[in-house]
C-alpha cells in the first residue's frame, strides 16, 4: 500500500516583517512545518500501525532551502520525500495544486493520500483537497476506512486532531540518509500555466 | 431573455478555458450554494450568505442563483423561495452518493449558467466542496472571506480574509478566471429576510 502526505512550510512569524509602504509581509529566515504537518504524519504513522505493508512519501513545495522540512518528515516515519520548487507564485493554490498533482502522478499516484487542513495561513488548507480531486481521490473520514476503502481515498487531518509522536534521535538520524527527490516546477507547467490566478492586493498587519 | 428560459441569457457558446475574454463575456450573475439544517430549514449561515449576493447583486446588477443540495432537495428549496433569489436549482443528493457524483453535478451546473462569482458556505463541508469544485472549473478560490467589494474595472471582486490568528488581514483578487469563488465566513454579513411576496422559480437539475 502506498501513501503520501503533503506537508506544509509556512512563515516564522517571529522573523518576518510587515511593511508598511508595500503592504505586504516581508519573510524573513527559513519557512517551518506548522503543527497540522505534524497531525498529517502521525496519521501516516497509525496507517503502517495497521498492519498493512505500507511504503510512504512526504511532499513538498517550496524553496530548495526547504529541505530541512522534509528531513523533519522524514524522520516521523517516511520512506522518501519529494521537494517540488520553482519560481511559481506560492500564495497560489491553484497552481500549487496543479504542480503537486503532476510529481504525484510521476511518482506513482499512492492508494491514500493524507493531507492538512488549515493551518492558519494561505488557502485555508484548499490545495490538499484540490490535489486529490485532480487525482479523482474521494474523501473518506477515519484511518480505517482509508486503510479498507476499495478506490483510492483522501483523509483530510485538521490541527490538534491527534497527539503526534514526536521522533527520537536515531529517527532523526536515519532521515539523513533517506531518499530525497528533487523536481522543478517548469518540469511540469509552462510558465504560462504557473500564472496565479488569484493574486494578492495587498495585506495589513492588525497585530 | 423569456419568462419560459430566465436562463437563456446566461448560456452560449462553450468557451475554450485559456480565452479568457470570451469566457469572461459570458460568465454572469452570482450563483450560491446553500446549506439547510437537519429539518431543510435555511442556516443562518445561509440567509448571510443570501444577504450580501443580494446586496452584491444590487450594484452588479446581474441576477442570482441559488443551488440547493439534499437527500428532499426540493422540498429543501420550498423554504428558500422568500428571499428574492432569481432562480433556484436543488440536486438530489441521497445518503452515500460518492463526493465525485456531487462535484460532477455542480460543475455541470456551473458550466451552464456561467456564473462570474460563485459563493460557498464556510463550513467544513462547504470548504471541501468548493475546493473540489475550483479544482474543476481551474479557477481561484479564497476562503473564509469576511468582507468584499467590487472593482468596477472588470467586475473583480477584492475578498478580505484573515490569516495567523487574526495578526493579519489579507486582500486577495481573482482577475485571470472566472468565476471567482469563495466561502464566505459565518456572522461576517447581515441576513436577508424573507419576502412573502416574491417567490422564486425553482427548477430540478438532472446534470
Amino acid at each position: 500500500m502506498k501513501v503520501v502526505a503533503l506537508v506544509k512550510a509556512v512563515p516564522d512569524l517571529s522573523e518576518s516583517r510587515y511593511s508598511k509602504s508595500e503592504q505586504r509581509i516581508q519573510e524573513k529566515g527559513p519557512r517551518l512545518m506548522p503543527a497540522v504537518s505534524e497531525n498529517v504524519l502521525e496519521v501516516v504513522r497509525q496507517i503502517r500501525e495497521m498492519g498493512k505493508e505500507v511504503s510512504a512519501a512526504g511532499m513538498l513545495f517550496g524553496n530548495q532551502s526547504e529541505e530541512a522540512i522534509l528531513r523533519k518528515a522524514l524522520a516521523f516515519g517516511l520512506d522518501q520525500a519529494c521537494l517540488i520548487s520553482g519560481a511559481t507564485d506560492r500564495t497560489d493554490p491553484h497552481v500549487k495544486s496543479k504542480l503537486i498533482a503532476k510529481a504525484i502522478e510521476k511518482l506513482g499516484v499512492p492508494d491514500i493520500l493524507v493531507v492538512g487542513g488549515a493551518s492558519g495561513f494561505g488557502g485555508g488548507g484548499q490545495v490538499g483537497v484540490r490535489v486529490a480531486e485532480l487525482l479523482g481521490f474521494e474523501d473518506v473520514w477515519t484511518v480505517q476506512d482509508a486503510v479498507s476503502a476499495k478506490s483510492k481515498s483522501v483523509l483530510v487531518v485538521e490541527q490538534g486532531s491527534n497527539q503526534p509522536r514526536i521522533p527520537n534521535v536515531m529517527a532523526v538520524m536515519k532521515a539523513g540518509s533517506k531518499e530525497m527527490v528533487m523536481f522543478k516546477a517548469e518540469e511540469f507547467l509552462t510558465a504560462d500555466e504557473q500564472k496565479p490566478v488569484a493574486l494578492i492586493s495587498r495585506e495589513e498587519w492588525l497585530a | 431573455m423569456t419568462e419560459e428560459d430566465p436562463l437563456a441569457f446566461m448560456r452560449g457558446e462553450a468557451v475554450p478555458a485559456e480565452d479568457l475574454r470570451k469566457r469572461e463575456a459570458v460568465a454572469q450573475g452570482i450563483a450560491v450554494v446553500l446549506e439547510t439544517d437537519q429539518n431543510g430549514k435555511p442556516t443562518t449561515a445561509s440567509e448571510e450568505l443570501i444577504g450580501k449576493t443580494l446586496e452584491l447583486n444590487s450594484e452588479l446588477g446581474s441576477r442570482v442563483t441559488g443551488c440547493i443540495l439534499g437527500e428532499k432537495g426540493e422540498d429543501y428549496s420550498k423554504s428558500f423561495v422568500h428571499y428574492g433569489l432569481d432562480k433556484i436549482f436543488f440536486i438530489e443528493k441521497p445518503a452515500k452518493t460518492p463526493g465525485q457524483e456531487i462535484v460532477s453535478k455542480l460543475q455541470s451546473l456551473f458550466e451552464k449558467i456561467k456564473p462570474e462569482l460563485l459563493i460557498f458556505p464556510d463550513t467544513a463541508a462547504g470548504r471541501r466542496m468548493a475546493a473540489r469544485v475550483a479544482a474543476r472549473l481551474g479557477t481561484g478560490l479564497v476562503t473564509s472571506v469576511e468582507s468584499m467589494g467590487i472593482d468596477f474595472n472588470d467586475r473583480s471582486i477584492e475578498m478580505t480574509h484573515t490569516e495567523l490568528q487574526g495578526k493579519m488581514r489579507r486582500i486577495i483578487v481573482i482577475r485571470e478566471a472566472r468565476p471567482q469563488m469563495a466561502t464566505l465566513a459565518a456572522g461576517c454579513f447581515t441576513p436577508a429576510r424573507l419576502d412573502e411576496t416574491v417567490r422564486s422559480p425553482v427548477e430540478k437539475f438532472e446534470g
